[in-house]
């Protein structure tokens, strides 16, 4: 018995396989593609808030006066004091956050008076 | 009659190619793929690492600092002299900073060096430790060691 036309469905058949299969992987290669290049806006965004702490810090250890400012920095404890045998030190607690990234999270201790 | 019967025989040798043809793209891609996730996540494994690390050392240092500020205004309190020198210590939990605890070391005669020594632990990353000399007489840090 002949079946005329079967090699072309066969084809056909493979070839809706192969290219729902190939369409999978592009997917997934977009989106690995898209989480490296959000990655690196993150990255960058990381960096700009840590050369803000970096710039608060170099300064506040020469003028001692300057505090934590920006959108990224808020005061979350103040007037609180630790004793060293004696000896007080008041201080406020601040911290640095991306909001899109609370993972990046960074503190500061900063002297009140 | 040969040929016809060798053609015969070969029915079905294009889609096996084709089949195969599109198991080794496929393979290379989903390889491809991988290998990229493995890089992405062995550098966010860095990075959150490095981050830990980083977040500890924010920490100990601001401290030190702030030790620094309360000594250059009142070194009087601290009762260093040459003919007494000091070694205080104590230790501080910051639960609003993560639970990041201090351990905050003043030692010296002020004569004309105090070091202040401060040591930020969370109990899950190495702990960062921060050395900073500071001049009693023209009330300046002179030096910072440690911190990352």
């Amino acid at each position: 018995m002949k079946h005329f036309g079967s090699l072309f469905v066969e084809v056909l058949i493979a070839m809706v396989v192969f290219l729902v299969g190939l369409m999978a992987v592009a997917s997934v290669l977009m989106f690995g593609l898209h989480s490296v290049a959000r990655s690196g806006e993150k990255l960058k965004d990381e960096q700009s808030l840590v050369n803000e702490i970096e710039e608060y810090m170099a300064s506040r250890i020469f003028s001692h006066t300057n505090s934590p400012s920006g959108a990224n920095a808020t005061c979350i404890s103040a007037g609180k004091s630790f004793d060293i045998d004696g000896f007080t030190v008041n201080y406020s607690v601040y911290r640095y956050i991306l909001p899109d990234k609370p993972g990046s999270r960074y503190y500061i201790i900063q002297r009140e008076l | 009659m040969e040929e016809k019967l060798s053609f015969h025989r070969s029915r079905g040798v294009a889609l096996l190619v084709l089949v195969l043809a599109a198991f080794v793209l496929l393979s290379v891609l989903a390889a491809v793929v991988f290998g990229v996730a493995m890089q992405t996540s062995k550098i966010e494994n860095w990075q959150a690492d490095h981050n830990d690390r980083l977040r500890l050392s924010y920490l100990a240092r601001s401290s030190a600092n702030t030790v620094i500020e309360a000594i250059s205004d009142d070194l009087a309190s601290l009762g260093a002299s040459e003919a007494h020198p000091i070694d205080k210590k104590t230790s501080v939990k910051l639960t609003e900073a993560d639970a990041v605890s201090l351990d905050i070391e003043i030692t010296g005669d002020a004569s004309p060096y105090l070091l202040v020594k401060t040591k930020a632990s969370d109990g899950k990353a190495e702990p960062v430790t921060v050395t900073a000399q500071f001049n009693a007489v023209t009330k300046q840090i002179t030096g910072w060691g440690g911190g990352q």
